[in-house]
């Protein structure tokens, strides 16, 4: 006879999403240490807590009910919330069942000190699930194709501010041609001056209008 | 060539013939053989058309403006351009930071810019001779360190900010920071001549140029983006604290700077970002609490100093926050910025056209880097048929035009001014 298990109770998680999206960072942290404490997996909770209310913040941003600084908030608030579960996720890798996560190298491209697009980006692919590389920001052709080469992620994401940087996310796509391993990832660009159009110009899978958008896209790939 | 000087006879008795209130009533046909060589072709001289714009009126045409920090040229450009006008001339670096020059007269006449741009003799950032390059930072990167303690590093076309020097500074390092000195004489020697001169021996109009960034920015940059952020949140004493620190400096800056040049000015600048490409990026409910308040009592004293209008930069998408630069007494709003969300020039006009003077709007982010002159041609036709008509627009570019303009836009941008700028607007 089949062991009859009790289903988990996770309605937590949709506290932790409302709790994100309302910014309420405190409620985000209790929520979070309950859940654990209730036996629901790290992932889980990043996943369908975390990412979820990020989703909404998302949404919000959209609508033009929340604003940049809104979303530097949302945040620095998952970051204080992965702090707390980052040790969890890394204790649960191995075990079977959980979905080895993503990984995404990220970085503003070279001649470029504005990373501010691209730091948020990088906060929010983490409280979505990702595992993310961050090569920080003036960040040489060279010196992504080198992180694509030795870590193999499955997404590389290019920021970039300014018309006359754009141009090394194009360098980037020809040396990782040139070394034979564009094919092996998915190139992301992001940045106020970049589009589909460029995107697709330089060779690029995809360009995001901003950081939620960027989120979003990886998603899609990540499935 | 050289700006042509007015009669000496004409000069004592030129201000009274031109008092701000009077403006609209002010009799056109002056006579004497600059005025009459400039009459040739415009009715009007570049101070009589900008205060009749800036009042919400149409002039002869639409006025031109081209110089200070956020409508001028990127030194890459205009070494291209001048080269290729050929023109003989060494650029000045007028802003280090954004690496852009103060244009030479020859080109400014070139362009038929109707303004003049003035600034304090020492700059908090600006004048670039004033401050060497550095090459001891780890990471290589030449840097400065303006007065306000921030280090700005060398990347390839400007600086950028590599150090924000409060990044972890509590309410008693506020207190004990070196903090720029608004006394110092040096910032003002020479520039109540300066602008007397061109009041008097040109017939520009005189923008007096903002002395930094704006109370926000100014926090953000000593702070860092994020952290400041996070202070408004979390830590409203010390945001409070560091903003009112930040106003009381331009506060009495702005007190001397108007002092020598108030009475010569036609506008006087502020620049303060609060927007990103793709909407604010500061909170309406943050802006209202900590920064509208500030501006509005900034505004209020410099509209108690003098009776130039007051121009605000804010690039990227502010259109929600229209009615809150008008409520603090900005006059003009600068850049218009296209491509940023909801910056539809004509909705903007529709709205506020009445009650802000529009300035900028000529996309810098694609159209001049990477479109054809017809395309030029077809923007600047665009945004003067939308903003233009009724007056209360001065045409430029929607920010500094970069490094990588080819010359050949340039010029068909403020040929194409010229060209369909005439009032009646007919396009």
């Amino acid at each position: 006879m089949a062991r009859i298990v009790e289903p988990l109770d996770d309605s937590i998680l949709d506290e932790i999403g409302d709790a994100v999206a309302n910014l309420d960072v405190d409620k985000v942290l209790k929520l979070c240490s309950e859940g654990l404490n209730q036996g629901i997996p790290a992932n889980e909770i990043v996943i369908r807590g975390l990412s979820r209310g990020l989703e909404i913040v998302g949404q919000k941003y959209e609508k033009g009910e929340l604003f940049v600084t809104d979303l530097i908030l949302a945040g620095e608030n998952a970051k204080e919330a992965m702090t707390l579960l980052e040790p969890h996720l890394i204790a649960d890798k191995d075990k079977p069942g959980v979905k080895t996560r993503t990984k995404v190298v990220i970085g503003t491209v070279q001649g470029d000190l504005h990373d501010l697009g691209k730091n948020l980006t990088a906060t929010l692919l983490k409280a979505a699930g990702f595992e993310v590389v961050d090569l920080g920001k003036d960040v040489p052709p060279k010196r992504f194709r080198e992180e694509v080469e030795r870590t193999g992620p499955k997404i590389l994401g290019m920021s970039a501010l300014l018309t006359t940087t754009m141009v090394f996310m194009e360098d980037t796509i020809r040396d990782l041609e040139k070394n034979s391993i564009r094919k092996s990832v998915k190139v992301i660009i992001g940045g106020a001056a970049v589009d589909s159009h460029f995107a697709a110009k330089i060779g690029a899978d995809a360009a995001a209008k901003d950081a939620l958008e960027g989120v979003e896209i990886c998603k899609g790939w990540s499935q | 060539m050289r700006i042509a000087l007015l009669d000496s006879n004409k000069l004592k008795s030129y201000e009274s013939h031109f008092p701000h209130d009077q403006l609209l009533g002010v009799k056109l046909e002056r006579v004497g053989p600059y005025e009459e060589k400039l009459m040739e072709k415009e009715k009007m001289t570049p101070r009589e058309r900008v205060r009749v714009a800036l009042h919400h009126k149409e002039p002869d045409r639409v006025p031109i403006d081209l110089g200070g920090c956020e409508s001028s040229i990127h030194l890459g450009a205009y070494e291209h351009l001048t080269t290729n006008l050929g023109l003989d001339v060494r650029p000045r670096l007028y802003d280090k930071m954004e690496q852009i020059v103060a244009p030479d007269e020859e080109v400014l006449q070139f362009v038929k810019a109707d303004f003049r741009h003035i600034v304090l003799k020492k700059g908090f950032w600006l004048l670039a001779e004033d401050v060497e390059d550095r090459h001891d930072d780890p990471s290589g990167r030449p840097y400065f360190i303006d007065e306000w303690g921030i280090k700005w590093g060398k990347s390839q076309y400007y600086y950028d900010m590599i150090y924000h020097p409060l990044e972890e500074a509590d309410m008693e390092d506020l207190e004990d920071y070196d903090w720029p000195d608004p006394s110092d004489p040096e910032r003002y020697e020479g520039l109540r001549e300066e602008a007397k001169q061109l009041y008097y021996s040109t017939d520009y109009a005189i923008v007096a140029d903002e002395i930094f960034g704006g109370i926000f920015e100014c926090a953000q940059w000593l702070r860092g983006f994020e952290k400041f952020t996070m202070d408004m949140y979390k830590r409203p004493e010390f945001a409070t604290a560091l903003l009112d620190k930040i106003l009381e400096i331009y506060l009495s800056v702005y007190d001397r700077y108007l002092r020598e040049v108030g009475d010569y000015i036609e506008v006087v600048k502020f620049a303060d970002d609060v927007g990103a490409q793709g909407g604010p990026f500061i909170s309406p409910v943050l802006l209202r609490k900590y920064i509208k308040p500030r501006w509005t009592k900034l505004y209020k004293f410099i509209h108690d100093k003098t009776r130039a209008r007051l121009y605000h930069h804010s690039c990227g998408s502010v259109y929600v926050f229209l009615e809150d630069f008008i409520e603090a007494g900005v006059d003009i709003l600068n850049p218009i910025q296209p491509r940023a969300a909801m910056m539809n020039i004509e909705n903007i006009k529709r709205e506020v056209g009445n009650r802000l003077v529009l300035h900028g709007g000529i996309d810098v982010q694609r159209v001049l880097p990477f479109g054809t002159p017809t395309d030029v041609e077809n923007e600047v036709k665009r945004v003067l048929k939308a903003a233009a008509p009724g007056g209360g627009y001065v045409l430029a570019c929607s920010h500094n035009i970069q490094a990588d303009t080819p010359p050949e836009n340039i010029v068909a941008m403020f040929k194409a001014g010229l060209a369909y700028g005439n009032y009646p607007i007919r396009i």
